[in-house]
């Protein structure tokens, strides 16, 4: 896949009081855009509108290579914050039924669960019932999944809840070998740490409005403040005591 | 449209690798049919604790109770009080009082809240004491009977000595007929000759006259010749005398002949004076025999009168003897009336027309005896019964599996953390909806072939040269409960809502399907809906199929009527699934 253009215009979504508006950005191969906000700040309702799951209140969500118009589903890859597979399937057969669904034949699906495997590491646990897997193995199996059909953008909600630093810093490195590949990341965390090492974009869900990556970075230079994480504990801890 | 093979595999999977829907959904309800098919005992009614007390002397209730009431476990009681007393504690289901007044008289005091076993119960009792009073009945009109069967034998004496009687008369009339001809013939021979003699008087009679007269008028004539001959002569005498000589002797010739004239005339006088008396003697000979005649007569006729009352009496005695016969008869009648029959003029005989060939339980041309009667009695029609109950428990586990089967994978799938995933895919709900639907039905394909299989070889049902019809119906059955069942879970999201709901629904068909309460007890509307129901339409169309053969094409009102209850749930599914959305 050539060029591909992952643009949001003037998006409004959710319902009052956790109504969220002025969402836009663009995003392009290779980008890796972190969105972060407080718990319950609306970032998994923005993540659903951007996969399609929610219809969103006003604007457009477009998804361009160079000649044509992309359906979501197909190039978009989603890991939401629970892990979405079939838990009484093995990782194997999860794999298989999702890259069906999404209209690869088999043979490509093996193949292509053969090298994700690998590359998550979870070779030997194919054959195991995901209901049995540990909490890291469940997120890579959902890595897996979420990457079957070789989506051109990648959104995961929250993927390193309960992983301890190894599995973050192998998904990291996993989510920047795909953005080398060109592959568009938009993922949510509350590591604003993880977030300013890997992300190049950024969107910032604060009191019910989107601040893109320029204005955060404006906001953040007109603060003084160098480090984005110490800048964020700062506006939330100031959101809580309001 | 998504190929719905991949999410089918994955529901069917998650379903099957669950244990606990396992247990709940294929484990627990095949254990429940077997327990269920197992659990009703085709002897019918179990021991049934009942009260007695006797206030008849003259009938002892326990006297009959081991042949026609194996089925009762008799307690006796002093009074009734006592046994009531007992009843409503439900220590007994009724209490049997025997009296006696001009005619035995049993009263059953029973618990009407035991509804409707209770009737069951008096049913069997009634059944019984049928058997009793007809049995006794039987007896004494066999006696009657025999009785009835001796003065036949009686009667065909009489009719015996009647018919020799009719004999003798046979025998007579016979012998009067024989005299009576011969006396016929005899006076026709008579009155025969009388007539020739009369015809041949008659012509003497008129030959003597015509002699007499012509003799008569020869005489007068000759005389008369001979006077004028004599005058002559005596002329001729006066006138020439030489010749008186002669003449004279002419004239003595002529005296002579007129003297041989006189006497001749006298002679022939004497013969026919001979000759009248002659006939007068005939005539009154002639008359003596008309008046035997006139008495051969009045003897035929006598004798003929005789012949016609001997005829009479003849035919008084085939009356007689044929009212005799009309009287054998009717006692023969009687003495080949069945003694039950005579006692029972009027029986209600009640055919089922559905009679499985392999029961053998009801041959109406087998003549049953009394224990096959005593057993019959109480046993009912027990096999036959279960088989009629057969098709409402294959109709109500197919209908409460495809309820909470497609629930359950609906929910199973909506609550699924693969569903936010599945719903990433662009038009995946016509392949959700049909994994959802081919998935519950693999899954209640298993029970529901299992009591297909008890219901051809335990309850010996023609299910298999039936399955033509069978097939499509529960397949239409199943259809409906599913999408109803998917509809649910798709509006409601909720398990233990979705489940109780399912309950709810489950009892409302239950209910409006005729299952537990007949439509024909419902009022208008309710019977409308409740005949209309998918469980009713689909449970008289089996019974159609399987106790009566009937072919798919008489059951296609039923097959419509069906898939317009699946088109609807169609549409409810597709509209829970816009609300959902």
């Amino acid at each position: 896949m050539g060029e591909i253009c992952f643009k949001a215009e003037s998006i409004s979504t959710g319902y009052s009081p956790n109504l969220i508006s002025n969402i836009s950005f663009e995003l392009h191969n290779g980008d890796i855009m972190g969105l972060i906000g407080r718990s319950g700040s609306g970032k998994t309702t923005i993540l659903d509108t951007l996969t399609g799951l929610k219809k969103p209140n006003t604007g457009t969500i477009s998804i361009r290579s160079k000649d044509s118009i992309l359906a979501p589903g197909k190039a978009i890859g989603y890991s939401p914050q629970e892990n979405a597979l079939f838990p009484y399937l093995t990782l194997e057969e999860n794999l298989l039924t999702f890259g069906k669904l999404n209209g690869i034949d088999e043979k490509e699906v093996k193949e292509r669960a053969l090298g994700l495997l690998k590359q998550l590491d979870l070779t030997e646990h194919k054959k195991k019932v995901i209901a049995n897997f540990s909490g890291g193995m469940k997120k890579r199996a959902d890595l897996a999944v979420t990457l079957i059909h070789d989506p051109e953008i990648i959104i995961l909600d929250e993927p390193f809840v309960g992983l301890d630093i190894s599995i973050r810093k192998f998904i990291w490195n996993l989510l920047a070998g795909l953005s080398r590949r060109g592959k568009i990341i938009i993922i949510s965390s509350h590591i604003l740490s993880d977030i300013q090492i890997y992300c190049n974009k950024f969107g910032l869900v604060y009191r019910g409005c989107y601040y893109g990556t320029e204005a955060l970075l404006e906001t953040l230079k007109k603060s003084n403040e160098k480090s984005l994480e110490y800048y964020l504990e700062f506006l939330f801890e100031k959101e809580i005591m309001d | 449209m998504i190929n719905p093979i991949p999410l089918t595999s994955a529901c069917l999977k998650g379903f099957l690798r669950n244990k606990k829907q396992i247990l709940l959904l294929i484990v627990f309800p095949l254990l429940l049919i077997s327990s269920l098919f197992f659990s009703f005992s085709p002897e019918g009614l179990q021991k049934t604790p009942v009260g007695l007390v006797q206030n008849s002397d003259s009938f002892n209730f326990t006297d009959y109770e081991a042949d026609y009431f194996p089925y009762l476990e008799v307690t006796e009681y002093a009074g009734l009080d006592e046994c009531l007393e007992d009843l409503k504690e439900y220590k007994l289901y009724l209490c049997i009082e025997t009296n006696y007044a001009h005619t035995h008289i049993i009263n059953l005091y029973f618990d009407n809240t035991r509804e409707p076993i209770i009737w069951q119960i008096i049913q069997k009792i009634k059944g019984s004491v049928n058997l009793i009073q007809n049995e006794k009945s039987a007896e004494l009109a066999g006696q009657i009977i025999g009785d009835i069967g001796s003065k036949s034998d009686h009667l065909e004496a009489y009719q015996s000595s009647i018919r020799e009687a009719q004999r003798d008369i046979d025998s007579y009339i016979f012998a009067l007929d024989r005299y009576i001809s011969s006396l016929r013939s005899a006076r026709k021979e008579l009155s025969d000759t009388k007539a020739s003699m009369d015809i041949m008087v008659s012509e003497i009679k008129s030959a003597k006259k015509t002699f007499q007269n012509e003799e008569s008028a020869l005489y007068s004539s000759v005389i008369s010749r001979l006077d004028n001959t004599q005058k002559s002569i005596s002329a001729i005498e006066n006138a020439s005398p030489e010749n008186l000589a002669v003449l004279s002797m002419v004239s003595s010739e002529i005296s002579a002949t007129k003297q041989a004239m006189v006497e001749h005339q006298s002679l022939s006088n004497n013969y026919l004076n001979t000759f009248d008396s002659k006939i007068g003697e005939y005539e009154k000979a002639s008359r003596e025999w008309d008046i035997i005649l006139s008495e051969l007569d009045r003897e035929i006729s006598n004798l003929e009168n005789t012949r016609r009352s001997l005829i009479l009496h003849k035919e008084t005695l085939r009356r007689a003897e044929s009212d005799l016969e009309l009287v054998r008869k009717d006692l023969n009648l009687i003495k080949s009336i069945d003694p039950e029959n005579l006692v029972n003029p009027i029986n209600l005989l009640n055919y089922p027309t559905y009679i499985p060939e392999s029961s053998g339980i009801l041959d109406e041309k087998k003549e049953m005896d009394k224990e096959d009667k005593i057993k019959a009695a109480i046993q009912g029609l027990n096999f036959i019964s279960l088989q009629t109950l057969f098709p409402t428990i294959l109709i109500l586990i197919t209908l409460f599996l495809s309820l909470l089967v497609s629930s359950f994978i609906c929910l199973n799938e909506i609550n699924s953390p693969a569903n936010k995933r599945i719903k990433l895919i662009k038009n995946i709900f016509i392949s959700e909806v049909l994994s959802i639907y081919i998935s519950s039905l693999l899954i209640i394909s298993v029970p529901v072939t299992c009591v297909i299989l008890a219901g051809q070889y335990l309850f010996q049902l023609s299910i298999f040269p039936n399955l033509g019809a069978i097939i499509p119906l529960l397949l239409l059955l199943s259809s409906i409960f599913i999408l109803m069942g998917l509809a649910l879970a798709l509006t409601i999201k909720k398990e233990s809502w979705t489940l109780m709901l399912n309950t709810f629904l489950l009892i409302f068909f239950i209910i409006f399907s005729g299952f537990i309460l007949p439509v024909e007890r419902m009022n208008e509307a309710s019977a409308l809906l409740a005949s209309n129901s998918p469980g009713k339409i689909a449970l008289n169309a089996f019974n159609k199929a399987v106790f009566y053969s009937q072919p798919a094409g008489t059951l296609v009102n039923d097959f419509l009527t069906l898939s317009f209850w699946l088109f609807l749930m169609l549409i409810l599914v597709i509209a829970a699934k816009r609300y959902r959305a």
